[in-house]
């Protein structure tokens, strides 16, 4: 992780905060039940949560009864998800509304889709794309159990994902390093091979031009990582402004989330300004994993 | 209204005719006292001998379709219901519940069938078919009753190791 000392503040902090557990959080599916009744419940097995006030329907878990959340039945039954509150944040910010066409391009497994399906009530159609046939059964079952219906479940290579829209939004949250998830996994804590964020960056751009060509004019594409390579993130993006009709649209965060602004500049490479406005979530930020996100409109 | 669609070189048909919402209507109404008006917002489709409901307003075309929506029922012999439909229509079920407590719905679970006699207070009369079967107020899944009374779960494996699971550490 060390070369990115010169762009993540508080570079000690950052590494420091690597070695501390990620806070667990939950997603209460509104599809299902009510948030008041899911904590009531959950509180009498002896589970103490926290609302988050910038995210809807997100609670910390603050302590146990001794065992994990998932391990109730509560969630057996859909009436939450776990979700970490970095990628929390992503589905809102697609913004997605009732009745609308959305391509959700690499979906497994499932936490971004059953979110958009939340803030969609159920309406308007999903589209849940995910390549890798060993990944599609955690999709179908997260889709399951959430109660979720409005999404219709696809087997593509995203990149070459059919003419089929065009969409009102496009959710591309793409296949990366996953450094910003080295508080779950010791072996991330030393960040990626440069190699592999090399050929990985390939993957990405396609997949970011197709989600761009899918989308209809004037129709808002996401972008999303859970790393801190600029390769995997500000470059890809840039490379898609020099290729395809659109536009980087400001993402406007609430000033109680603690984030930083996309580079425009990274070890000799220059960017498009417009992409200070993107967001990169660190984890000693928000005490959560790491994300980037970038909005784009297509022109 | 039906669609075609082409996956792994088989046609898959998606039919949303009305006759299909209409037996999902009927049957949940009767069985378990669904209201038949909850149906309205929503589409039921046919494939094979299942049929699934759905809320999305568009099928697009030229898709590898995997899955689409949520099964409901099993049409061919008795209508079967689904564990997950069960679930999902948990408000609004009022007939044909079967209350289980921790040590039923385990023996139950573990492939066990016991006498309707065993669980009080249930919203049946006995009578041979499907129910709901529920734990703690909440339907968790469907179960059948034979015409001698005995009571048997039809959860999924799966499912059904995974409740066992979390009904240990109650």
């Amino acid at each position: 992780m060390d070369r990115y000392a010169d762009i993540i503040p508080d570079f000690e902090s950052f590494k420091a905060c690597l070695l501390t557990p990620q806070p667990h959080y939950i997603r209460v599916n509104t599809l299902k039940v009510t948030e008041q009744e899911v904590i009531s419940k959950l509180e009498k097995l002896g589970f103490i949560l926290q609302k988050v006030s910038f995210a809807k329907w997100f609670y910390e878990v603050i302590d146990t009864p001794g065992y994990s959340i998932t391990h109730t039945l509560y969630h057996w039954l859909g009436w939450f998800y776990v979700q970490d509150i970095a990628p929390g944040l992503v589905s809102p910010i697609l913004d997605p509304q009732e009745d609308e066409l959305i391509l959700d391009l690499a979906a497994a497994p499932g936490g971004k889709t059953t979110h958009i399906a939340q803030i969609m009530k159920n309406t308007g159609t999903i589209i849940a794309n995910e390549p890798v046939t060993g990944r599609l059964r955690s999709l179908q079952a997260n889709t399951h159990r959430m109660g979720v219906l409005n999404t219709i479940i696809t087997q593509h290579n995203g990149i070459m994902f059919p003419d089929s829209g065009p969409f009102d939004r496009v959710l591309v949250d793409v296949p990366c390093s996953g450094e910003g998830r080295a508080r779950e996994t010791k072996s991330r804590r030393k960040g990626a091979e440069e190699g592999f964020i090399e050929s990985i960056s390939g993957t990405q751009k396609g997949l970011l031009r197709r989600a761009i060509q899918l989308t209809k004019p004037g129709g808002i594409i996401v972008y999303s990582t859970c790393t801190f390579a600029p390769e995997e993130n500000e470059a890809v993006v840039n490379y898609a402004l020099q290729n395809e009709p659109c536009e980087i649209v400001p993402i406007e965060m609430a000033e109680n989330i603690p984030h930083s602004k996309g580079l425009i500049k990274w070890q000799g490479m220059e960017f498009d300004e417009s992409l200070r406005y993107t967001i990169r979530i660190y984890p000693h930020q928000l005490d959560s994993g790491g994300m980037y996100i970038a909005k784009l409109r297509r022109l | 209204m039906s669609k075609r669609f082409k996956y792994k070189g088989k046609v898959i048909s998606l039919d949303f005719s009305d006759n299909w919402k209409e037996i999902v209507k009927q049957y949940f109404h009767d069985r378990f006292g669904v209201p038949e008006s909850m149906w309205d917002q929503y589409k039921v489709f046919n494939r094979g001998d299942e049929l699934w409901l759905a809320s999305f307003s568009i099928v697009p075309s030229d898709l590898r379709i995997v899955k689409a929506g949520l099964r409901l029922l099993r049409i061919k012999g008795n209508p079967k219901p689904t564990t997950v439909a069960l679930q999902w229509l948990s408000p609004y079920i009022t007939k044909n519940v079967v209350n289980t407590n921790k040590e039923t719905l385990s023996k139950l679970l573990q492939g066990g069938i016991l006498h309707i006699s065993n669980f009080p207070e249930s919203t049946t009369d006995g009578e041979k078919g499907y129910v709901a079967l529920a734990f703690q107020g909440l339907i968790v899944g469907c179960g059948h009753i034979s015409s001698g009374g005995m009571v048997k779960s039809q959860i999924p494996a799966g499912k059904a190791r995974e409740l066992l699971e979390i009904l240990a550490r109650l």
